[in-house]
């Protein structure tokens, strides 16, 4: 790769369920380092709500597709829900499987079990969610026929978690990828949480601590044309020297996205431009700055 | 009852014993790969099943030291599915105490459109304290509430369903429940489309699937239009001598201190306590509706220590350290038998077949057992529909739903 290469990750918005299998056979040919799935639940528009984003995920790693991530709001998913659906694809995919976390207030089940939302809610269900990701490691998985123990149960760490919010034992029953856990990421530089493993920032905002830095290429610029992709992609990759990764915003229907992934991507792969080795684990394809927790 | 029956199977991690997981045939973990998954997934679609059926809870299995347990969620799991066959029908568990049930809607139809309507929810309340210490609570709910809050968790789900802006391919989601406490019934008899049950007489199936169907009819519903499906562990062999040997193989393998801790667990009190060669004592067992946890299998367990007084050991070796499921053993023409018997006696619509080991087991079953079935006219050779209600013959229906709101307390 060139010197200047970097990452890329698709942003596609929310599927519509009629467009999901089009657009799914789609992104499965697409050379990118990895497909950021949207979450359209909770919009006003029911047709915008889109096709749960793990469920989207669960049917690319059928089909062969780029590493993926899943877009989830903390409002809607229980946090063992929610990590054991990412750990899944995960343990599915080699660890080439992520989660872009927002936050919005808590979730029915946690509402319901009588906790409350606070100032750290947000923190701690990505302390939680973290913590589940490393509850179940894979050398844990013994299989020895012989003696009869399937699992070493002394290797689990359950979190046992206890916070102000969040209430969580654990462990997950599913055990890591071999290698690698998921990546966490969040959305913009401000009030980072401890544990994020990448952040997503427009190119003017600063490099957060500790964390990767994934710059969010303007949707209205890469909406023009092939060449109006090249051009944006090619300023935000300048502007943003430190960037880990770029990520740009494609359209959601088949149509549109077809000429995207097929000749777009073509030519900024052809500028030496962007990079992807679609068999690495996300962390690996964001290296430079993933602290290992 | 139609004139060919249903069948399903159920990828029980690595199979239905305790020790299926170190049966020689199959890697020790496979279970813990999707590839097993869709192995078994592929075959069973060329064998022309009704669907795969996925058991399931949000905790890891307690006897995870000694079997393997069930991993992957299984929304992501049966997207995968979608992506890897094309007809074969795609039945997932999923809590309905520990899911909201907005979102299982949502995520369910989500899977119900990739796979072109190919969707079942099996809808289960989970017992035990473990799966409640995963969701901010200290204490598993009474086995009542967890009853009442699936009825409405189902309402909201089907409401949902029918008033999606892109309605479901099939029309709806196939709403499937497993039930053997008198909670149970009433659920499975008002909401469920298809029942999975475990009887272990045909005279226990025969009145379960009466009784089932009769609730049906009291909440206005047509009896064909619930299908009752009793599990059934399969260990198919070309000889009846072969098939023996397997099935006393698979009881040695069974992992003793898992095997009692589960009966510990399913009768309520520690059975390493007891001799093994003692009988198992009947004044220790209540009534099933007096019991906690899973009333189904207590059911079972009960009935088998009341007809057999079975000693300890006995009662060990005859479950297998399985859940307590009816086992068949025999050559593809008995198993064929034993399941035209149930069937054409009122005791089944078809059966969910718990291989005995997983993948492989399964291909004994695909390959010996159906072929038999199919010759016998009982089992169709090609799929006539694409989605899986056309598999089960199901139309879509207005359910009874109910018209109490969710309780706010949980």
């Amino acid at each position: 790769m060139s010197p200047a290469a970097i990452p890329l990750l698709l942003d596609v918005p929310p599927v519509r369920p009629t467009d999901a299998r089009s657009v799914l056979d789609v992104l499965a040919r697409a050379d990118v380092a990895a497909v950021l799935l949207r979450d359209g639940a909770g919009s006003p528009d029911p047709a915008v709500g889109g096709v749960d984003p793990s469920v989207l995920a669960g049917r690319l790693t059928a089909l062969g597709g780029p590493s993926v991530v899943v877009e989830a709001s903390t409002g809607h998913h229980a946090p063992y829900n929610l990590a054991r659906r990412v750990q899944s694809l995960a343990r599915i995919t080699g660890g080439r499987a992520g989660l872009l976390l927002r936050p919005g207030g808590i979730d029915p089940l946690t509402r319901a079990s009588g906790a409350v939302d606070g100032p750290g809610s947000f923190a701690e269900y990505v302390a939680v969610v973290r913590a589940l990701w490393s509850s179940f490691p894979a050398e844990a998985l013994v299989g020895d026929a012989a003696s009869g123990t399937f699992a070493d149960v002394g290797l689990l760490v359950p979190p046992a978690f206890e916070g102000a919010t969040y209430r969580v034992a654990g462990a997950l029953n599913v055990p890591a990828a071999a290698d690698e856990q998921p990546v966490l990421l969040v959305e913009g530089a401000r009030a980072v949480p401890t544990g994020a493993h990448g952040v997503l920032v427009g190119p003017d905002d600063a490099s957060p601590e500790g964390a990767a830095r994934l710059v969010v290429v303007s949707a209205r610029a890469a909406g023009h044309g092939p060449d109006g992709l090249l051009d944006a992609v090619l300023a935000a990759a300048e502007q943003s020297g430190d960037a880990d990764a770029l990520v740009v915003r494609v359209p959601a229907s088949p149509d549109s996205l077809a000429p995207v992934v097929d000749h777009w991507l073509a030519a900024l792969h052809g500028a030496g431009l962007v990079t992807a080795d679609r068999d690495a684990p996300l962390h690996v394809t964001l290296a430079r700055k993933v602290v290992h927790a | 009852m139609g004139e060919q029956l249903h069948l399903n199977v159920n990828i029980l991690n690595s199979g239905v014993f305790g020790g299926s997981w170190r049966h020689p045939d199959n890697p020790p973990t496979s279970a813990y790969t999707i590839e097993h998954y869709t192995r078994v997934a592929r075959a069973a679609e060329r064998a022309k099943l009704d669907a795969v059926f996925l058991a399931d809870g949000p905790v890891l299995d307690g006897g995870l030291e000694h079997r393997s347990g069930n991993s992957f969620e299984p929304t992501v799991n049966l997207a995968h599915l979608s992506g890897v066959t094309s007809d074969i029908g795609l039945v997932g568990t999923l809590s309905s105490s520990y899911n909201d049930a907005d979102e299982l809607a949502h995520r369910l139809l989500g899977v119900d459109h990739l796979s072109g309507g190919r969707v079942g929810w099996n809808v289960v309340t989970t017992a035990g304290a473990a799966a409640a210490r995963n969701f901010g609570r200290t204490a598993e709910p009474a086995h009542a509430d967890r009853y009442t809050r699936a009825a409405d968790v189902v309402s909201r789900v089907v409401e949902a369903w029918d008033g999606a802006a892109d309605p479901s391919p099939q029309g709806r989601p196939v709403v499937v429940q497993a039930g053997g406490s008198t909670d149970g019934v009433e659920l499975a008899g008002r909401l469920g489309e298809v029942i999975f049950s475990a009887s272990q007489t045909l005279e226990e199936g025969i009145a379960y699937r009466a009784r089932v169907k009769a609730v049906a009819e009291r909440h206005g519903r047509r009896p064909e239009d619930v299908v009752v499906l009793p599990g059934v562990s399969t260990v198919v062999a070309a000889t009846e001598e072969e098939a023996r040997r397997r099935r006393a193989t698979l009881a040695e393998l069974v992992p003793w201190p898992y095997a009692t801790a589960r009966l510990s667990a399913q009768l309520g009190f520690d059975v390493s306590a007891h001799d093994p060669d003692a009988l198992v004592p009947l004044d220790l067992l209540p009534e099933p509706d007096d019991a906690d946890g899973s009333q189904t299998f207590y059911r079972l367990v009960l009935g088998i220590v009341r007809r057999e007084r079975p000693t300890f050991r006995a009662l060990l070796d005859r479950l297998g350290g399985g859940a307590g499921h009816r086992i068949v053993v025999g050559t593809p023409e008995q198993v064929a038998d034993d399941l035209e018997t149930w069937f054409r006696a009122g005791g089944a619509d078809g059966f969910n077949v718990m291989p005995d080991v997983l993948p492989s087991g399964f291909d004994d079953f695909a390959e010996g057992v159906v072929p038999v079935l199919q010759a016998r006219g009982l089992f169709r050779r090609e799929y006539d529909g694409s989605t899986l209600r056309a598999h089960l013959g199901l139309p879509v229906r207005p359910l009874p739903l109910t018209d109490r709101p969710l309780a706010t307390t949980w």
